[in-house]
């Protein structure tokens, strides 16, 4: 359809502007959704407050790379949270997403702004397997978490994990 | 912005969602992680209990006596398992009690004689309301003397009691899972069990070993199967990944290392008079065939070889079977298309019961899927 063909423009949080092809953006359910509502105003820009152009432009790739792919459904998660999560990461994704942490988290701010599910996903699962085997001093660290246990409950806490220590 | 500034503006749903995904971990690092998690924060904690509490391992993984029967586990030298000894301390505390309670909906044990069972006290008061999947192995053969082992871990045996094991008597599970049931004898009305354990059971899995020592001439044993009144479906999968001492000399002595199909087609029999019941059988395939197609059951078979010569002996059987004189053979083939063969793709696409099954065992079947070698 020459439908796909057609442009839309994104404007970052530091005024950058940014023309991708409609199919692409539509990865975004939230810039999809956007575009619906804005109707065929030719020109003009999508302002996306919270993405900054760095972080943007590494996310059109990952829209890019996936543009052919179906969109998930709406709130498919939402019925088996309690499920175990099985898939596995794909190869370009693993790939892609080898990121420092800084923009690592920002990617996945940004995928949750722009609603971008299977990217969220991809997101998650990576700083999943950065916390595997941590200590929590070391997730707090990651995480930049206080600990709010008082002395009495940590050890209380420490004594009920007893049988799940390595 | 600094990460430190970043990582404190992620949203709790992001940070559940980053635990949830630890559970795709293979226990042994599941659980420690999910430890440390509950000891990040309170709301940290509050997002992990559940998990932590999920699923509880009681097998044990000391006895050396498993070794010959899970080289897998023992290989991959992956499996250790303190969890065990630990739920029998002295200072297992109430409160875990209740995490146990409110939070376990999956259970993994040995099945063991009573002779056996020394359980924690508190367990004699133990249900899991929430249990959906109850997973019991049968060892390498259920009905040997072999069985020195208990979900008590390192309680020497003389510390045991003579009462049954506690734990089955309330446990009420939806899916039962069977492990390392042997195809020689499938005889589920085990003495130390309750058979209140089946009541609600409606999903019942039969997981064997696609190799079985097996002398084509013994003659084969009766199948024993409780009540069932809740049935739904019935799986029977064969796994690769258990009994690997056979896959070792399965090329050596071809002919007594292969499937037996008795149990499964008298199992067939007993289940065909329930209209509503259905029978799947799936084939997880073995790796040491280089044949992907050829994976099924039995040495370079296919799958519709196996099939055909399946619903043949079913047949045959039920001629015999007084209970199926009577019956109108056009109505008993009907009932037989309950009866369905499946792939482990087709399996891992639709059954709804294999989230509980343990990620280290996923694994293992993904690589026959991608037709690795294991």
């Amino acid at each position: 359809m020459s439908d796909n063909k057609q442009k839309v423009i994104l404007q970052t949080s530091d005024d950058e502007q940014f023309t991708v092809e409609k199919i692409v953006a539509e990865r975004s359910a939230m810039i999809k959704s956007m575009m619906e509502d804005l109707g065929e105003q030719e020109g003009q820009a999508i302002p996306l407050p919270n993405v900054s152009s760095s972080v943007l432009t590494k996310i059109l790739e990952y829209c890019d790379h996936h543009k052919n792919e179906p969109l998930p459904a709406a709130d498919s998660s939402d019925a088996d949270d309690s499920r175990r999560k099985t898939s596995e990461i794909g190869e370009w994704d693993a790939r892609w997403i080898q990121v420092d942490q800084e923009m690592l988290f920002e990617i996945i701010l940004a995928a949750n702004y722009l609603d971008i599910k299977p990217l969220l996903d991809v997101g998650c699962k990576t700083v999943a397997n950065m916390i595997k085997g941590k200590t929590p001093e070391e997730i707090r660290k990651l995480f930049n978490i206080t600990n709010d246990f008082t002395p009495e409950e940590e050890e209380q806490i420490r004594k009920e994990n007893e049988w799940a220590e390595e | 912005m600094p990460i430190s500034e970043i990582t404190s503006h992620l949203p709790n749903e992001i940070i559940r969602e980053i635990i949830n995904n630890l559970s795709s971990f293979e226990n042994n690092t599941q659980i420690p992680t999910l430890a440390s998690c509950c000891l990040v924060s309170r709301a940290f904690r509050e997002m992990t209990i559940s998990l932590l509490y999920r699923h509880i391992d009681l097998t044990c993984d000391d006895d050396t006596s498993r070794n010959d029967h899970y080289g897998r586990r023992k290989a991959n030298g992956n499996e250790s398992r303190n969890s065990v000894a630990a739920f029998h301390q002295p200072h297992f505390i109430p409160r875990q009690m209740g995490y146990l309670q409110q939070y376990t909906k999956s259970l993994t044990i040995d099945y063991h004689p009573h002779s056996r069972c020394s359980s924690h006290p508190s367990f004699d008061i133990l249900d899991l309301p929430n249990l959906i999947a109850l997973q019991m192995d049968l060892g390498p053969d259920h009905r040997s003397n072999h069985l020195q082992r208990f979900h008590t871990g390192h309680l020497p045996i003389t510390q045991s009691t003579s009462k049954p094991c506690p734990l089955f008597a309330r446990l009420k599970p939806e899916i039962l899972i069977f492990r390392n049931v042997s195809t020689r004898l499938l005889d589920l009305q085990l003495p130390d069990i309750h058979t209140s354990i089946y009541e609600k059971v409606k999903s019942l899995v039969f997981i064997s070993s696609s190799y079985e020592k097996y002398r084509p001439s013994t003659s084969p044993l009766p199948l024993h199967l409780p009540s069932l009144p809740s049935i739904k479906e019935v799986y029977w999968l064969f796994d690769p990944s258990i009994n690997s001492k056979a896959k070792e000399q399965v090329l050596i002595h071809k002919e007594w290392y292969k499937v037996n199909t008795h149990s499964i087609t008298q199992l067939i029999l007993r289940l065909l008079p329930s209209p509503d019941v259905r029978v799947s059988i799936v084939n997880v395939g073995s790796t040491i065939l280089s044949d992907p197609n050829r994976r099924y059951m039995s040495i370079g078979k296919r799958q519709d070889d196996i099939e055909k010569q399946l619903r043949d002996e079913v047949w045959e059987f039920s001629m015999q079977d007084p209970y199926y004189w009577d019956w109108d053979k056009i109505e008993l083939e009907v009932r037989m298309n309950n009866v369905r063969f499946m792939d482990l793709r087709w399996f891992v696409a639709h059954a709804e019961w294999w989230d509980w099954i343990e990620p280290s065992v996923l694994g293992d079947w993904k690589k026959v899927i991608n037709g690795l070698p294991r």
